[in-house]
């Protein structure tokens, strides 16, 4: 082979490699204890980095058009934002008080922050990073939500037990529905017909009907020689088909699968300790978990509904996130 | 004085808080939901141990869970010790033996947190009733004024002097809870790295 010729496949190899690791995808997970994002590259599964953050990382969010990364950091009253092409923290937005979990509006502009401390949920206008507005919630909010209209904000309070329904464009609350004990997350059908809430103490998933604000079942779960005090339902992921639900059991060890139609659990599967939040990757065939006490990530083949392996990352991770 | 009061106020909310977290028992100082016991199913997905099997009856086994139990026996070290007795079993021992040996870490495992989880409690306990003095001195040093004279005085500096040791005393105590907070899930950690290692072995060849 002439050595242009050479030369020139080399070069074309380079810019497919090139171009192959610029598309790959990664995992984000936020460490509790550490401090810190770790950076895992989807493919190889291997950490790619460590980036150090503010205090005491849990809630993750993508910006919509992928290019960055959100951090609640609870201890310092403040959200991050990790730019994704660098791994690098490039600015704080206002937070109010604990931010500990939050919703992105499907616009990306805004984000709906609840602040556990002084039972508000702060609006913050991403473009500007300030608070643009609190609304008054129930005792010690929690989960938040947003509908895939944008219409409705959907807020938990782990005190008084409920689901609040807030209007979005009015920021006033419509109505308030109570739920299992300690609610912790919720989560819209992609239709925005319901919403799953998962309680934490109460060990139990409340799917609401969004038209009527009644709860019209309830998802418990048994687990053969598991104490019922260590299920505690936390992570909520809904499959992008519609077809199955996966709730994260906290001090349990497993990941409950649902079946999204009968609402019956089709299976407990056994992945790190104390598993938390969750995420599926673009393609909805993977779903990885955040397991605090483990200190690992979990991957789970949601074809097979099989766990494939456990991905060490840091102390006390919280949630995870997939994206570029 | 009012200084005073807001720390004993915010210790009072923080000893609320934590027992928030398991209202059936006031007496758990930890945020995490106390979990008396921990359970095999919870780790194994595995087959389950031989039934009516006593892990006491083979000495091997016996010596190697007596060895790694104790709370102070670092993760790795134990995992090295599993994995090198599982490799010296032949196939059919290991689906025989380590389910049994990973029931025994269980037990054992639970004997050394309860220890820990009694000792909390008595600590949670310990500070409820500082708690509850503290605030009733944060009553006392408000009822009387701080320029007040006399017997009265020296009665508000008694009451004063009281109330730091006292608060003293609630953090002394809540700096020790939240390290000892942290054993039993370490416990559990390394019951879990134990179970992860067994099942790792049990189709090893």
């Amino acid at each position: 082979m002439p050595s242009q010729l050479k030369r020139g496949l080399a070069a074309l190899c380079c810019l497919v490699f090139a171009a192959g690791a610029a598309r790959a995808d990664h995992l984000y997970v936020s460490n509790e204890k550490d401090n810190t994002v770790t950076v895992v590259d989807a493919a190889t599964l291997a950490i790619v980095k460590t980036v150090p953050v503010g205090a005491r990382p849990r809630g993750l969010l993508l910006a919509k058009d992928r290019k960055s990364l959100y951090v609640c950091t609870s201890d310092a009253d403040h959200i991050e934002e990790l730019d994704i092409a660098t791994l690098s923290v490039t600015r704080t937005l206002q937070s109010g008080p604990d931010p500990e979990t939050f919703a992105l509006s499907p616009d990306g502009k805004t984000l709906y922050v609840s602040n556990e401390d002084d039972n508000q949920v702060s609006i913050v206008d991403i473009a500007s990073g300030r608070i643009s507005d609190e609304i008054p919630t129930g005792v010690e909010p929690e989960g938040m939500v947003v509908s895939p209209d944008g219409k409705t904000i959907v807020n938990t309070s782990e005190t008084t037990s409920m689901a609040h329904f807030i209007d979005a464009a009015s920021h006033k609350m419509i109505a308030s529905v109570l739920v299992g004990s300690r609610p912790r997350f919720a989560a819209f059908t992609k239709d925005g017909g319901q919403v799953w809430v998962s309680s934490e103490v109460g060990g139990n998933v409340s799917i609401i009907d969004v038209a009527s604000h009644k709860v019209i079942h309830t998802i418990t779960f048994a687990i053969p020689g598991v104490p019922a005090e260590t299920i505690q339902a936390v992570g909520i992921n809904l499959s992008p088909d519609g077809k199955w639900g996966f709730v994260a059991l906290g001090p349990a060890n497993r990941v409950a699968v649902i079946d999204a139609a009968s609402f019956a659990v089709k299976k407990y599967l056994l992945v790190g300790q104390r598993v938390w939040h969750m995420d599926f990757s673009f393609d909805g065939k993977t779903l990885y978990t955040a397991n605090g006490v483990s200190n690992d990530m979990s991957v789970i083949d949601v074809g097979d509904l099989k766990v494939l392996k456990s991905v060490p990352v840091g102390h006390l991770p919280w949630g995870v996130v997939y994206g570029p | 004085m009012f200084c005073r009061t807001l720390l004993a106020l915010s210790f009072l909310s923080l000893a609320a808080n934590a027992n928030a977290a398991a209202p059936a028992d006031p007496d758990w100082p930890c945020q995490q939901r106390l979990v008396p016991h921990l359970a095999f199913a919870t780790y194994w997905a595995g087959p389950a141990p031989p039934a009516g099997a006593d892990w006491h009856a083979d000495p091997h086994l016996a010596a190697l869970i007596e060895e790694i139990s104790p709370r102070g026996v670092a993760t790795e070290d134990g995992i090295a010790k599993l994995t090198a007795f599982a490799r010296g079993l032949s196939e059919a021992e290991r689906a025989q033996t380590l389910p049994l040996a990973f029931a025994a870490l269980v037990d054992q495992t639970n004997e050394e947190r309860d220890t820990v989880i009694s000792r909390l409690k008595a600590l949670g306990a310990r500070q409820r009733s500082l708690a509850k003095r503290i605030e009733s001195d944060e009553a006392a040093l408000q009822a009387t004024p701080a320029d007040a004279g006399g017997d009265a005085a020296a009665e508000r500096a008694g009451i004063a002097e009281r109330h730091d040791l006292l608060v003293r005393s609630y953090h002394d105590i809540g700096e020790t809870i939240r390290y000892a907070c942290q054993v039993p899930s370490d416990l559990d950690a390394r019951l879990g790295a134990y179970a992860r290692a067994l099942a790792g072995q049990l189709g090893a060849k």
